[in-house]
């Protein structure tokens, strides 16, 4: 059994040390590219959502890489995410390729399930083993996490221009090739000292944009066309509102207790939306009216095309607008989003919250 | 007092019971007026661009009738059946006409929650008078007899009808179907807010009755049928809708012979979301058995007729020439002949 997984942002890393310290086969897919965009788009019913587009492409690389064996996540609805397991199967069996998936998942609640599914995925029944990798797993991620979050914060300071973008392109190359937990943490480390040695234009007071919406599209590069070193290299700090580790522990940890991180979250956008209406509509209500209460200049919205939730949360956003005066734009992603007209749609956002903010810093001095 | 109640999205699955509720209790209802091209205008302008065609048309719905009304009635559905949701634009749908349409009158947005174990109906009595000076109790008498009048509802579209006439019926009716001349059978599958405004689906059901097609719909299968073959699917399909229209595909599928089926016409709304799934999963049944002839019409704020009537002709044309060639030539994929 050679195991392999979509890719979403950091996740590949957490289960690179998961699976390796397991013992299991593992079959990292190359890094989302246009072919894996357009394997997906020639495969995937029309109007599906980017992300599972994507996975048939990282799919199909990996296979050829010699995987034979997925693991997904699943849900429970009301997002269409509770079916991209059962759907890629049935994509990948039109194409020819009898894969085996795994989905974690209690199916119904059934939580013995569960655990005979991870357990078939690890090959192991030692659930003590299991659990301290996942942990391990878990750790490694959030280090990223904070990595990322580290070199955004100087990229929009940094005195020589592109310094971080060759640490970050340095970075991602060399997780893929070192093998375990032990090599990662050096890895992370090695990076972090690096990060260090940057030199920062401490005058440079740069404006702050948050980034919301879709988990998929905030956290997964590649579809997002790189928006947040787009807007860094626009010298602007972004703040993106959801990251895989944080992600994991509130999902993983939390709600299973009936407990939730984001309690704060939930009060700050309790006026527009006070339920889960599926995906990250909740969330993505929660941080904008987060994000203006916190002082930000902007607000970005990522969502991929048709996405029910974000769709619904879109149509709220206006009002959150209006209330704070804080702009907020959306951006659609999809197969067909162009660069350039991304790219000059970012620069007029940035330009006019420049000069918005230039504007009331003159009136209230 | 009026209420007003905009005739989009569940509507068709649910009217019955808020008229007779609201009547029941002594209100007037304001029904918006049958979907137009002002509307659908209208929709258009206030709604997100994202959005998909239903959501669009409600939003025109309302925005005809706000002024006339003392309240709006907006329900906000999160789950018609235990352990299942609806589209999650229907979830939201309360917050999304606040935030896109201005001046809007009192709204009552009961939440219609039938997902868990325990159903809290007397809160959503409770929120469907919200605004109201009325009675609990009374509330829920005419909450009980609005139940039974849906259910009557529901077996006249069993039986057949379609929604306009089974509205004007308070009791259970047969319908004549042998009156048809039928040249055969078609499934049509889609969600009742597209399947029933005949503007939006240019008059779809009509169309293909008069070529002497007999159309049956989801409303005209069992529930056994199809939650048994909907209980086929290897996860549980937590969409009300799409657990009707998988099932009724599969069941399709499976026995074709004895239901006389020719033809199976999916419509839907351009880039709606459970239709990707629920269509291309029915899709790729019936092409790897290569029994049945499938076509997937999608509508969208375009109004043009000429392109649908098209399509629809073709597919009939395309049916016709199967049966007379005794059903051994394939619509799809290679020549299955064997002669």
């Amino acid at each position: 059994m050679i195991v392999t997984f979509p890719h979403m942002g950091n996740v590949y890393i957490g289960a690179k040390v998961l699976m390796e310290g397991l013992g299991v086969d593992i079959v990292v897919p190359p890094i989302s590219t246009d072919r894996a965009l357009e394997i997906g788009s020639a495969y995937a019913p029309e109007f599906i959502c980017a992300p599972l587009k994507i996975n048939i492409g990282n799919y199909i690389e990996s296979i050829e890489k010699g995987a034979d064996t997925i693991l997904i996540t699943g849900s429970d609805g009301p997002c269409r995410f509770g079916f991209y397991g059962i759907m890629e199967k049935e994509i990948l069996k039109d194409m020819g390729y009898d894969i085996e998936f795994i989905i974690f998942e209690a199916p119904e609640g059934d939580v013995k399930e569960l655990i005979r599914r991870i357990q078939k995925a690890t090959q192991t029944k030692n659930i003590g083993k299991i659990a301290k990798q996942i942990i391990k797993a878990q750790r490694i991620i959030i280090e990223t996490d904070a990595l990322d979050r580290r070199m955004l914060n100087i990229e929009a300071r940094e005195m020589e221009k592109g310094s971080i973008r060759k640490i970050r392109k340095n970075f991602k190359n060399q997780t893929r090739n070192v093998k375990g937990e032990k090599e990662l943490k050096e890895l992370i480390s090695h990076t972090s000292n690096k990060l260090d040695k940057v030199i920062i234009n401490k005058l440079h007071k740069p404006l702050k944009i948050g980034l919301i919406g879709e988990i998929y599209t905030l956290i997964e590069p590649y579809i997002n066309l790189y928006v947040e070193e787009k807007l860094a290299r626009l010298g602007v700090e972004v703040d993106r509102s959801l990251y895989v580790g944080d992600w994991l522990s509130e999902h993983l940890l939390y709600r299973p207790m009936g407990l939730t991180k984001e309690f704060k979250i939930r009060k700050a956008g309790k006026q527009y939306l006070d339920r889960c209406i599926g995906g990250h509509a909740w969330e993505t209500i929660g941080y904008a009216a987060h994000y203006c209460q916190s002082g930000y200049d902007g607000i970005i919205q990522l969502l991929p095309f048709g996405c029910m939730p974000e769709i619904v949360a879109e149509s709220i956003l206006p009002s959150i607008q209006k209330d704070y005066n804080v702009p907020i734009m959306t951006l659609v992603l999809d197969e067909l989003t162009g660069e350039t007209g991304y790219q000059t749609r970012l620069e007029a956002f940035v330009d006019m919250i420049q000069r918005k903010k230039e504007r009331r810093e003159r009136y209230n001095a | 007092m009026k209420i007003g109640i905009p005739r989009a999205l569940l509507y068709y699955y649910y009217f019955p019971l808020w008229k007779t509720f609201y009547e029941e209790l002594g209100y007037e209802i304001i029904l918006s007026p049958k979907t137009n091209k002002n509307i659908l205008d209208l929709g258009v302008k206030t709604c997100v661009d994202e959005a998909c065609l239903p959501i669009k048309v409600f939003h025109g719905h309302v925005e005809s009738i706000k002024n006339k009304v003392d309240f709006l009635f907006i329900p906000r559905n999160t789950s018609l059946n235990y352990g299942e949701f609806t589209c999650p634009k229907l979830c939201g749908l309360p917050e999304m006409i606040k935030n896109s349409i201005a001046e809007l009158p009192l709204i009552i947005k009961p939440d219609f929650n039938l997902h868990n174990r325990r159903i809290n109906l007397d809160k959503t009595i409770r929120d469907m008078i919200e605004h109201l000076e009325v009675d609990f109790k009374h509330a829920q008498d005419a909450y009980s007899k609005g139940i039974k009048r849906l259910e009557v509802y529901r077996k006249n579209l069993f039986n057949g009808m379609f929604p306009d006439d089974a509205l004007k019926i308070t009791r259970e009716n047969f319908m004549n179907v042998s009156s048809y001349k039928e040249k055969g059978r078609l499934l049509i599958l889609s969600h009742p807010y597209n399947l029933y405004d005949t503007f939006i689906n240019m008059n779809l059901l009509k169309k293909l009755r008069e070529m002497g097609y007999l159309t049956i719909t989801v409303d005209n299968i069992s529930e056994e049928k199809i939650n048994y073959y909907a209980g086929k699917l290897p996860k549980k399909m937590f969409w009300t809708f799409g657990r009707q229209l998988i099932g009724s595909g599969l069941y399709v599928i499976e026995e074709k012979e004895a239901l006389g089926i020719d033809g199976v016409i999916f419509l839907s709304s351009f880039a709606c979301g459970l239709d990707s799934i629920i269509a291309d999963y029915i899709e790729r049944h019936i092409k790897r058995q290569r029994i049945l002839p499938f076509i997937q019409l999608t509508i969208d704020e375009q109004t043009g007729e000429a392109g649908i009537d098209t399509r629809i002709e073709a597919f009939i044309e395309m049916i016709e020439r199967r049966k007379a060639n005794d059903s051994n030539l394939s619509s799809y994929g290679e020549c299955i002949h064997r002669s």
